[in-house]
């Protein structure tokens, strides 16, 4: 899970928060990036880390209730928010070759940031089963939130589109969902796990400035990465592709 | 709601399509003297033929241009001459890429299709200011088109091609022709038309003019279900045997939802999310489904984004 330390862990905040459950179906190939992988040769996530859903939580909002509304009132919602990402319950990954059009690099300053077409490598998921988002948010966000989240219509990549099939209260089931891979813990029996790099928001007071700069100018470091361990094993493995299943 | 104005916030096609001999999408050389077919492995542990989205959205815009141009709507420097960087081409013009304003209202294909200017810093000298960066993602979505498995197949065919060199006189190419039934998504946010959908704030005022990029959209979207083109089509048009699918209007904020045609109840799925606000059209036909495209772009516009509206 990937939890935001609540500034006013009461017993009445705990309360006035609900889980909020909402399951996604894939309807064809998708790519969720892993951070660091060269975006030209790109693995892919068998779902989307933390950082993509608030970044589509932000971009979704805005189309819903535009730039002030969702700087002002839901924002602060979005950042801190608890996440738990439940993968679905097979996840095929192949590698497609494709024609790019990158930003040609070296040269002189003035080619430095044009768009020349090449080659590159992408890994494309296809999932049987769908992935739900779990997020713990306040009482009265509710509504807005099930807005937000029937409206998300792809992760990462726009042709990595998704449906909302249904929102629900329901607490995550926390052996199936992706956790953060603990130092201090036994990490044993996530030996056999599938992990990788995932990107998530820095602190619960993340700017907003850092994702909607209001001048071109403005650059701060928003995300970081973790290590993450998802709930998947490998099970098959053939030219270079492979398939996940979620271990129960 | 009156019949000449259905509004499209966002329309998704779900459908399946039957060819027989096609090579409309290929992973690459492998050798010079053999092409790829393209691979996909699914969850279950089945490899099925695919095709990349990539070929059916640049067909699109191929198209989109072409009907733009015969409509009189604006089309960029870049885009005119057919150039995939889109405006991006015309990046050492300033005053070609001044604003997102500017670019959304001067090229419908741009507006459309996306576009990324990157950002670059002023020179030392000063001889080139900074340039800000400009982007919009895409309007229209198009899945990877994945044949159904078990039920496609491929032949190898020997062809002739020149070799490189004038010595080298000519080459045998081994090139493969699939034949299936290929599931397909696409998805089109009409309420993005002629938008900044960065910020959401609508750039071209013009209300005519949007309805008529959006009634070009559609147009190209039907005509490229009705003739095909991609990789190999000059010397290997598909056969089309058959199309079946449906259409999904959401005419408020929302998403039409998209449920995957490799599943045999796909139709039925999508009809299961009907309401006031969300119509499913199905088809059996190509006949059909040209029929249904002509009905929506005589009779509909593109939706206004929610909190614009009056």
């Amino acid at each position: 899970m990937f939890v935001r330390i609540t500034v006013n862990d009461t017993e009445r905040d705990v309360q006035q928060e609900i889980w909020l459950a909402t399951d996604y179906h894939f309807p064809s190939t998708y790519s969720c990036r892993i951070p660091l992988s060269n975006p030209y040769s790109a693995l892919a996530l068998p779902a989307p880390g933390p950082a993509t859903v608030r970044l589509a939580f932000i971009r979704t909002a805005i189309e819903l209730y535009g730039v002030d509304f969702t700087r002002e009132a839901l924002f602060p919602t979005i950042r801190s928010m608890n996440i738990a990402i439940r993968p679905p319950a097979k996840v095929a990954l192949s590698h497609q070759r494709m024609r790019l059009l990158k930003i040609q690099t070296g040269g002189s300053k003035k080619d430095a940031a044009l768009l020349s077409e090449g080659v590159g490598y992408r890994e494309m998921a296809h999932a049987t089963g769908l992935m739900t988002v779990y997020i713990r948010i306040a009482v009265e966000m509710e509504a807005m939130c099930r807005k937000v989240l029937a409206t998300i219509g792809y992760w990462g990549q726009t042709n990595s589109l998704t449906s909302c099939i249904n929102i629900y209260h329901a607490e995550p089931i926390w052996q199936e969902c992706a956790k953060l891979l603990d130092h201090g813990k036994d990490n044993n029996s996530m030996r056999d796990l599938f992990s990788s790099v995932i990107a998530e928001f820095r602190s619960f007071n993340v700017r907003w400035e850092a994702f909607i700069p209001e001048t071109q100018h403005t650059q701060i470091q928003s995300l970081q990465l973790k290590l993450c361990v998802w709930p998947m094993e490998i099970l098959e493995q053939k030219w270079g592709a492979k398939i996940l299943v979620r271990r129960l | 709601m009156s019949i000449e104005q259905l509004p499209i916030y966002d329309m998704s096609i779900c459908s399946r399509m039957t060819l027989q001999a096609q090579g409309l999408s290929n992973a690459g050389g492998n050798g010079s003297n053999r092409l790829m077919a393209r691979r996909q492995l699914l969850s279950d542990g089945t490899e099925t033929d695919a095709w990349s989205g990539n070929i059916f959205k640049h067909h699109h815009a191929m198209l989109l241009i072409e009907h733009c141009q015969s409509l009189n709507i604006p089309l960029c420097d870049a885009c005119t001459v057919l150039d995939s960087r889109r405006v991006a081409a015309l990046s050492d013009s300033p005053d070609k890429i001044a604003s997102i304003e500017y670019v959304l209202n001067a090229c419908a294909v741009c507006d459309t299709h996306g576009f990324l200017v990157t950002a670059k810093n002023q020179t030392l000298d000063s001889s080139e200011g900074r340039r800000h960066r400009l982007s919009k993602h895409s309007l229209i979505e198009f899945s990877m088109a994945l044949a159904l498995p078990h039920e496609h197949y491929e032949t190898e065919h020997i062809k002739i091609r020149v070799g490189d060199a004038k010595e080298t006189g000519q080459m045998l190419l081994k090139v493969p022709s699939r034949s299936g039934t290929y599931a397909q998504c696409i998805r089109y946010r009409g309420v993005g038309v002629g938008v900044d959908t960065d910020k959401w704030r609508i750039a071209v005022s013009d209300k005519s003019q949007r309805i008529a990029r959006h009634q070009a959209i559609l147009l190209a979207l039907r005509a490229q279900f009705l003739s095909l083109e991609g990789a190999l089509t000059a010397t290997m048009v598909p056969h089309v045997t058959g199309l079946t699918g449906a259409v999904v209007v959401q005419t408020t904020v929302g998403r039409a939802p998209l449920y995957s045609a490799l599943e045999a109840d796909f139709v039925e799925q999508l009809q299961s999310f009907a309401s006031d606000t969300c119509s499913v059209f199905p088809f059996q036909t190509m006949r059909e489904f040209s029929t249904l495209m002509d009905y929506l772009i005589k009779a509909s516009v593109p939706a206004l984004p929610g909190y614009n509206r009056d």
